[in-house]
């Protein structure tokens, strides 16, 4: 077998950019699109500084999270291991996007060029108009690498058939070749030098490493102590440290909302069916806000003509699940409420509940976003639609004479679900702050946390045992709102302003040229 | 951390044990005191001296030397014209410079000519060139500015933590640097990898007038260059140096 992998000396690279512009140049991507670029980090406190540079971009991880959520198939892996993107089948959803701990997924949405509206010539002659709107990313110059082999020349070793950016590097700290093969100048490399891999406790398996120093040289020899002292002091981490994830928007933000309240209305619709044996429109309120949230998500995505290639990979793509679930959750659905079976309605409700499920699974498979993949979040998730349906249902139920008999009872249960979404949000955060969490997510969450509980708890609790105390619709009602209010705040907050992605890190920071290494960074994070 | 005393005084005692073959070790205050120390070098190891002098040929003097003389006659032809404003640089055509006090130079031409109290104006200014813009022309090419973004210091002002948390300034801060002569804008970039007592501007591109460059609006120290003759080098250039105060205008937006 082959598997193509990359080393980047970080004892040799010196920051010159220049495999980011033979990149750029090769594979003709719009401005600020960099899909190999060079990091630079300083450590240390004045005198005693160091700074790295540090090659980054997609790593053709061997269990690449990228590919197991895309719904559509466009993402997949070669049997020499490079990830590709198949630009005619991406719909845009910017999935990978939030999957992908290496942040090396671009979306353009509209051509861009280098001297504003204009485009050059070279822009005009280059332009592939299948990349607006869809993902991109490092493909290894995989044509580069077919061509070579074509015609019997090997990748890494013979310039026609390595990738631009190692061809480019100045420094010979980019390396490129088939770590399968013990003799090739990758396996060499590794067996002669110190190396780690990215972020691999995600479970990733990357295809890059990166080399610091002299495998014989683990200990400082005699005499060569370092000039540095043992901790990396300050960090000067800029474009390092996690920023926010930039195509999951309000609209997608809308999908969970309206989803889960949806598919948590539902639940409760059925439930009353059930006892009152005949059916509401509450049903058909339901079904609305999962549609209102689908087309939400439509209105997001890069290619929405191609929106159907959505459900192309249920075997893997959480997002692929949730499209089947809503396909069957609409007909059946409405039929049942239609027809006014109520027991047609808890099938129904089952559905409503895998939709839920799926949603909560679609955050938890975002391996890029550190707020979201925590286990917790399935919990989280489930619990706020559940406590969302619950609390609109009260509302309807506080304004519905044909409710009225069991409003004490759905407020009694949405106080019960409210309660269980706090006591889950609470471990949702303890458990963040456990495994390390970006600085700026864990902020927005931290500070998100008493006004959660105020309305999504404490205000709700207060009004309905006022209610109970001295029956008024209109305290349940409010009551209800305010706890399906704070669910949909609690999601707007999640994805729009606590998306942080992963950022970068490494295990080792050496003191290139001495091959001595300070322990690892990871910039902008909060414990772990 | 030695002192500088120290540092001197060690490399002193090393370099005359080393000429000596160990017999001897002399510290700092005997080479303040004699200048300096050689030992005898045979005249048959001078390179190819002894045998172009045995042939009669004409050959080219170490360039030292060359040095010297071409300031010898550059200084009788500017006489012969009556010039004598270019005295002072003159004096830089010697085989063997002597040490020179560079910052009081510089510090003195500033406090007289533009009639300051030089201390008001505490940091140091410097200049790099980038490996992204080794070549001037490069700065009108896109590609060429957004490869220089990610390396650190391009269109900013770096100046070090600890100078900046003195004066109350952060990260991203909008700062002006000004000299009586000038001043420029910018956003800090703070580092600990430069001395407390200086700035850097990273390029020099605000005498641009041509697209793209024109609009890079990056700090640059060309405007607050002097241009004294006092300061100008034997070669008619100066070192891109100036004395300079830092001033917060806001804060990272």
């Amino acid at each position: 077998m082959t598997r193509w992998v990359m080393l980047a000396d970080l004892d040799r690279c010196v920051g010159c950019q220049t495999c980011t512009a033979a990149c750029r140049h090769a594979n003709a991507t719009s401005p600020a699109v960099q899909w190999r670029k060079v990091l630079d980090i300083e450590a240390g406190s004045y005198p005693d500084v160091s700074r790295t540079f540090v090659p980054v971009g997609c790593q053709h991880c061997a269990n690449p999270p990228c590919m197991h959520v895309c719904p559509s198939t466009a993402t997949r892996q070669r049997a020499d291991g490079i990830v590709t993107i198949d630009y005619d089948i991406c719909i845009g959803c910017a999935y990978c996007d939030v999957a992908c701990p290496y942040q090396a997924r671009f979306k353009v949405d509209a051509p861009r060029f280098a001297y504003g509206d204009t485009a050059l010539q070279n822009e005009t002659e280059r332009e592939d108009p299948r990349r607006i709107g869809v993902s991109q990313k490092c493909t290894f110059c995989s044509d580069r690498i077919d061509f070579g082999l074509a015609n019997g020349l090997t990748p890494g070793l013979d310039p026609r058939a390595t990738p631009a950016c190692v061809n480019a590097c100045i420094a010979d700290a980019l390396h490129f070749g088939d770590i399968d093969d013990p003799g090739s100048n990758v396996s060499r490399l590794l067996r002669e030098q110190q190396h780690f891999r990215m972020h691999e406790e995600i479970g990733t398996q990357p295809g890059f490493y990166y080399l610091y120093g002299k495998a014989a040289a683990k200990a400082p020899a005699t005499g060569a102590t370092s000039a540095l002292p043992k901790t990396t002091g300050k960090l000067r981490a800029t474009g390092v440290e996690p920023w926010h994830q930039r195509h999951w928007d309000w609209k997608a933000a809308g999908n969970f909302i309206c989803g889960g309240a949806g598919s948590g209305l539902f639940v409760f619709a059925a439930l009353a069916d059930l006892r009152l044996g005949t059916s509401f429109p509450l049903g058909w309120v339901a079904l609305a806000l999962v549609a209102l949230g689908l087309f939400l998500v439509l209105l997001k995505i890069g290619r929405p003509w191609r929106f159907i290639y959505v459900l192309r990979q249920p075997q893997r793509s959480w997002m692929a699940r949730e499209a089947w679930i809503a396909g069957f959750l609409f007909p059946f659905a409405a039929l049942a409420t239609w027809l006014d079976r109520p027991a047609l309605m808890i099938p129904a409700a089952v559905l409503a509940l895998g939709f839920l499920f799926s949603q909560a699974m679609i955050l938890r498979e975002s391996k890029g976003i550190p707020a979201w993949r925590t286990p917790r979040i399935v919990a989280l998730i489930i619990a706020t639609g559940l406590a969302e349906g619950a609390g609109l249902f009260l509302a309807a139920a506080a304004m519905l004479p044909s409710l009225a008999s069991i409003t004490e009872l759905a407020a009694v249960v949405a106080l019960m679900l409210a309660a269980a979404r706090a006591w889950s949000w609470r471990s949702y955060l303890r458990g963040l702050r456990v495994e390390g969490a970006p600085a700026h997510a864990l902020g927005v969450l931290e500070r998100f946390a008493p006004w959660f509980l105020v309305l999504g708890l404490t205000l709700p609790m207060a009004l309905i045992i006022l209610a109970l105390a001295a029956p008024h619709a209109v305290l349940f009602t409010v009551a209800g709102l305010c706890i399906a209010g704070a669910g949909a705040d609690l999601k707007f907050i999640l994805v729009t302003r606590a998306g942080y992605n992963q950022g970068f890190a490494l295990a080792h920071l050496p003191e290139r040229g001495r091959g001595i290494s300070l322990p690892g960074v990871k910039p902008g994070w909060v414990a772990q | 951390v030695h002192d500088v005393e120290t540092i001197w005084d060690a490399a002193c005692r090393a370099a005359s044990a080393e000429i000596t073959d160990g017999a001897e070790s002399q510290g700092l205050d005997w080479f303040r005191e004699h200048g300096l120390r050689v030992k005898p070098f045979p005249r048959l190891q001078w390179y190819l001296y002894p045998k172009l002098v045995e042939c009669g040929l004409r050959f080219e003097q170490p360039y030292q030397e060359r040095l010297f003389r071409i300031g010898k006659e550059l200084e009788r032809r500017l006489h012969e014209q009556g010039i004598a404003w270019w005295d002072k640089q003159l004096e830089e055509y010697a085989p063997l410079p002597h040490w020179r006090d560079l910052a009081g130079l510089w510090e003195g031409a500033l406090a007289r000519h533009f009639d300051v109290r030089i201390g008001d104006y505490p940091f140091w200014l410097i200049t790099a060139r980038s490996m992204q813009y080794s070549w001037g022309a490069n700065v009108g090419i896109q590609l060429i500015k957004e490869v220089a973004d990610n390396v650190a210091g391009h269109g900013k002002v770096v100046m070090n933590n600890a100078a900046a948390d003195r004066l109350g300034i952060a990260d991203g801060d909008l700062v002006e640097v000004r000299l009586p002569l000038n001043r420029t804008k910018g956003r800090v970039m703070l580092c600990e990898g430069i001395r407390p007592d200086t700035l850097l501007m990273i390029g020099q591109f605000d005498h641009w007038a041509t697209p793209f460059a024109k609009d890079l609006q990056a700090p640059s120290m060309n405007a607050l260059m002097p241009m004294l003759l006092e300061l100008t080098d034997a070669t008619g250039s100066s070192a891109d140096l100036v004395k300079v105060s830092v001033h917060k205008l806001g804060s990272m937006p």
